[in-house]
């Protein structure tokens, strides 16, 4: 006995002739049966049938409402999740993921987009994608406010990973916000060489 | 960046994907003398001039004759960067392996340990920059746009 295989999005677009996000809107509007696997979706092509058989795909005067947070969410992190994997983080060099996070940034209602960005860059489960996603936040000019910047900051330097808190320092160096100046030297490092780097970004500021 | 899931000694194999980026089994490193501060401060401008932005730089240096008694192999290639005396300067490991791409990191591992390593904060590299064009050891115009317009706001503020 055979078992019908999961397909991608772009599987089930092609299969209906549509564009992939007529797929991810029939998910949220239309109850399109699809199933989170990680971070992508998921489908059975009998199960897509068998809903446009039953009129799924109808169109209805349906009023379009902006996606909630949690697929806006889930996008972000699929496409900073694929930028990462593509090419890390490197010093000194641009890195499409800032531009995913500015668009990101000013993308529907601000404070759902800052609150969205902000649990990304201090994820406690995936240190090692917060990181890279505030190394990447740090190099927006002056992002948000600085209330939310310093609470984003405060959240990663409390984080039990060296990797987040070092790029809290960073991000806060390349903003040069002295307005950020208090969450540094608020902050108790346990580190030698992280410590020092505080330090001496507190003196270049 | 050390993974408290490792032990010590043990090398984090993000750290080699991420920081030891291969092309055409190559690595690229500059020369630096003997390590002195300003020999080491002079890798720092050749690499910051030859980025996208300003941003602060970790160095590790490692003995040349080290490389050769891991039997790596090194070839003179010309270094990209606008600070025009320093690209003799480059150097490629090549012909790097599975193993050979180890011991790299394996020496890098130990350069960090031994603290030959340091790091330029975002604002020493800035002065750095802005030093070096007032020098006319660079042109403005040979920077990326951001790092120049950066470079030049810091030579109009005096």
């Amino acid at each position: 006995m055979s078992t019908e295989a999961w397909v991608s999005v772009d599987a089930v677009a092609k299969h209906l002739s549509v564009a992939k996000d007529s797929i991810y809107r029939w998910i949220e509007h239309k109850r399109l049966p699809a199933h989170r696997v990680g971070r992508l979706w998921k489908f059975k092509l009998s199960q897509i049938d068998a809903w446009v058989s039953a009129g799924g795909a109808a169109s209805t005067a349906v009023i379009e409402r902006p996606p909630p947070a949690g697929q806006i969410r889930d996008r972000l992190d699929m496409m900073l999740g694929a930028a990462f994997d593509a090419e890390p983080v490197e010093d000194g060099v641009a890195h499409p993921a800032e531009r995913i996070l500015e668009r990101a940034l000013h993308t529907g209602d601000q404070s759902t987009a800052h609150g969205i960005v902000a649990a990304l860059c201090v994820d406690t489960a995936r240190p090692g994608f917060s990181a890279a996603s505030l190394r990447c936040l740090g190099r927006l000019t002056l992002p948000g406010s600085s209330a939310w910047r310093s609470s984003v900051i405060s959240e990663a330097l409390a984080h039990s990973d060296v990797e987040l808190r070092d790029a809290a320092v960073q991000a806060v160096e390349s903003w040069g916000d002295p307005n950020l100046l208090d969450v540094l030297r608020a902050h108790r490092e346990a580190v030698p060489w992280l410590a020092d780097y505080i330090r001496e970004v507190t003196e270049d500021l | 960046m050390r993974d408290p899931e490792l032990s010590a000694g043990e090398i984090a194999a993000d750290a080699v994907t991420a920081d030891l980026r291969t092309g055409r089994n190559a690595l690229s490193f500059w020369r630096c003398g003997n390590a002195a501060e300003a020999e080491v401060e002079r890798v720092a401008l050749t690499m910051a001039a030859a980025g996208d932005r300003i941003d602060r730089l970790d160095l590790v240096w490692i003995a040349e004759d080290h490389l050769a008694a891991d039997g790596q192999a090194c070839q003179d290639t010309d270094g990209r960067t606008p600070i025009e005396e320093s690209r003799s300067l480059h150097v490629d490991v090549i012909r790097l392996d599975y193993m050979r791409l180890g011991s790299v990191a394996r020496r890098v591992a130990n350069a960090i340990e031994g603290e030959r390593c340091v790091r330029f904060t975002r604002g020493r590299v800035k002065r750095l920059l802005v030093d070096a064009v007032r020098r006319g050891d660079v042109a403005l115009a040979d920077l990326a746009d951001r790092i120049g317009d950066e470079v030049a706001d810091a030579l109009r503020a005096g």
